[in-house]
């Protein structure tokens, strides 16, 4: 097999684990803090597409705007339902968060369905985005490569402001210790609502970006959740530096798998994720409690 | 099963010779199609509202008798279709079905419409078989398309496109079918296959596909999918920036094209069986079914309107609703209609007609909505259909 092959196929794994990223980062980021597996997060992808679809074709209003707006409404979105809904299960299981968030899908992605069908919609590439480099090896469109720097930027930014910020350490402390965290005089709900905001954000600004690439249509989140879900669980459950570096790790594991055996891609992280949860079952990243 | 074979006897001794008149003082064309599943928007209620078109503009009377259509839904369940079949041949009086998208279902129809000895004009079904081993000659008609026809039609055009193909095919049946039709028709015309991949079924990013077919070198890429999956291929194809052309055979559908835009699809070929001739009955006659239906008609349905009209031409002809007769008057006279310009029933049931190499225009060659495709080049019928007496063909007309 020829390096351009290989280098070609890195390249577009590293393009795929940005998506995987930007995704599986709200995601750890609501289990981590709320304790919450938000199956939804695929359809606030959804909706973050849609969302900059309808925008385009309702009102005009383009992709840059777009890229602040529909994430924001989707954000707002998923605060109302954490508000009246989600905020309930807390206290149980976590199997209830989940059959919640699993029902919640259904009912958003059947009622987008039922309105726009299952066909995809385009959406174009921005004009100032379109071409691209020719890197010798491949030809890379320079929205591909806008992808990869967002996800970069993202995930740096939001592993810092987690992990080294005021307002994150404060977050960290309303899950460890809602109690003690509360006897300082903060409003701890209202930072669990404020995180799962965060969240869904970063699910719907992941969708903004990949409605130029994919069709916008009302499937298109509903089987990426599970690998998103398998990319957190390898990671290890609400590690933030474990979701990014499994889902970059992942991205190019793939690529290499639709060269070697394409059939067998789709299975490549569940392979995985067997593997680890053996090994080390709290995650690559994470810590048993 | 005991049942069934109760009714075919009834049904048996019930049936007479043929009538040589009309029966009921009705004619009835009942369309069964997938109305409500995935193949509705290229042939389900367009279908219907094709033929309704065509009972209209005979002025809704053939040989002084009214004409009424019914409309089915089979939900690409054979039984369902059967059953349908049955009810409306034994209880509506229905002298001719038409559409019948999806092989499975018109195998079922088929033996239920022989066994009643009605006709079947075949315009959404695929299967070369039905002018194979399937073959009912009194009974059935394939008007439109068939899958031997597909891959001989690309088959011709590697003179034009090029000699190194790539094949990126859907990682089931349908796919592997397409595939499995193309590999030898393409080596029997010189080309050579520089390599191929099977992706599974809706897959989003096509990149990696896109990348390996790139670095394979090929000249064409083939596209042995449907539905979304053709739309994300040609999507990654373009952003990628390939040189290689592109034959798909899911973009035969006016509305996919439209959902990608031109932009995107511009340049890619398809094979249609539907020839454009773009004349004034034509245009009437699109122009009628988008302001219907708020679409362009797709080829199926063109097709059926093409054969509902030339059978209520023939029933007018023959004064009669028999199979045999009306077959007897298509065969007679070459079709030329909307559908095609140069069409001739054979004995077979096979009605070979001319098809077109189509390719999407660029945005500036669009002049309205739905002016997405132009006409490459014309592939005479019988270079493209299966001869008649070649093997697979019907074995009532195999060389002796």
């Amino acid at each position: 097999m020829s390096s351009q092959v290989i280098f070609g196929q890195l390249v577009v794994g590293l393009i795929n684990g940005s998506f995987y990223a930007l995704l599986s980062l709200g995601f750890a980021i609501i289990v981590g803090l709320l304790g919450i597996i938000n199956v939804a997060q695929g359809t606030f992808y959804m909706l973050g597409a849609f969302g900059s679809w309808m925008l385009l074709n309702y009102l005009g209003i383009g992709y840059w705007p777009a890229l602040v707006l529909s994430p924001l409404g989707a954000a707002l979105l998923g605060m109302l339902l954490e508000k009246t809904l989600i905020s309930r299960v807390y206290h149980l299981d976590h199997i209830y968060g989940l059959l919640l968030t699993y029902g919640l899908m259904m009912f958003i992605m059947g009622a987008f369905i039922y309105f726009y069908a299952t066909a995809g919609r385009p959406y174009p590439v921005p004009e100032e985005l379109r071409g691209g480099y020719d890197l010798g090896f491949m030809f890379l469109p320079k929205y591909r490569a806008w992808v990869v720097l967002m996800a970069v930027v993202f995930c740096f930014g939001t592993w810092y402001a987690i992990e080294k910020t005021a307002i994150g350490r404060t977050l960290r402390a309303a899950t460890e210790n809602p109690q003690l965290t509360r006897a300082f005089g903060i409003n701890v709900p209202a930072l669990l609502t404020f995180g799962f905001g965060v969240g869904v954000a970063l699910a719907g600004f992941a969708g903004v970006m990949a409605a130029p690439i994919y069709s916008v249509s009302p499937l298109m989140g509903g089987d990426l959740v599970i690998v998103i879900f398998a990319v957190v669980v390898v990671g290890g459950m609400g590690s933030i530096l474990g979701s990014i570096v499994t889902a970059f790790s992942l991205g190019l594991l793939e690529g290499l798998a639709k060269v070697v055996y394409p059939q067998g891609s789709n299975m490549v992280i569940f392979v995985i994720m067997l593997v680890v949860l053996l090994v080390k079952p709290a995650g690559l990243f994470g810590h048993e409690k | 099963m005991k049942k069934t074979s109760l009714a075919l006897f009834a049904a048996l001794l019930l049936s007479t010779t043929a009538h040589a008149q009309i029966a009921n003082d009705k004619v009835k064309i009942g369309v069964l199609s997938d109305l409500s599943g995935i193949y509705e928007s290229g042939a389900g209620n367009g279908s219907v509202e094709a033929v309704k078109i065509a009972v209209e503009e005979l002025g809704g009377k053939v040989a002084g008798k009214p004409v009424e259509v019914l409309a089915g839904d089979h939900q690409n369940k054979p039984d369902v279709g059967a059953s349908l079949a049955n009810r409306w041949y034994d209880v509506d009086k229905v002298d001719m079905i038409t559409e019948v998208v999806n092989s499975a279902v018109a195998f079922a129809v088929l033996d239920v419409t022989k066994q009643k000895n009605k006709l079947m004009m075949l315009t959404g079904a695929g299967s070369a078989d039905f002018t194979g081993k399937a073959c009912a000659p009194d009974n059935s008609v394939h008007w439109v398309y068939d899958t031997y026809e597909l891959s001989a039609a690309v088959g011709k055009t590697v003179s034009q496109l090029g000699k190194k193909w790539f094949f990126i095919s859907a990682d089931y049946a349908f796919g592997a079918a397409l595939e499995g039709g193309l590999r030898p028709v393409l080596q029997r015309n010189g080309a050579e296959i520089m390599g191929g991949v099977k992706h599974p079924l809706g897959t989003s990013d096509f990149s990696s596909y896109v990348l390996q077919a790139q670095q394979s070198g090929a000249d064409v890429i083939a596209l042995n999918n449907g539905g979304d999956d053709t739309v994300n291929a040609l999507k990654a194809i373009r952003e990628f920036g390939l040189k290689a052309k592109v034959m798909g055979f899911g973009l035969d559908s006016p509305l996919a094209i439209k959902a990608m835009g031109l932009a995107t699809a511009q340049g890619a070929y398809n094979v249609n069986p539907w020839v454009n001739a773009e004349d004034a009955d034509t245009k009437a006659f699109i122009d009628k079914f988008i302001q219907r239906r708020k679409t362009f008609p797709g080829s199926f349905q063109v097709g059926t309107y093409s054969a509902a009209k030339q059978y209520l031409k023939a029933v007018e002809a023959a004064n009669s609703t028999d199979p045999k007769a009306v077959l007897a008057k298509i065969r007679a006279t070459p079709v030329k209609d909307v559908f095609t310009q140069d069409g001739v029933l054979r004995p077979d049931g096979r009605m070979v007609h001319s098809v077109a190499l189509t390719q999407i225009k660029a945005p500036s060659e669009s002049k309205s909505e739905w002016d997405l495709t132009k006409v490459i080049a014309k592939l005479a019928g019988d270079d493209v259909f299966r001869p008649i007496d070649a093997d697979g063909g019907c074995p009532a007309f195999a060389k002796k």
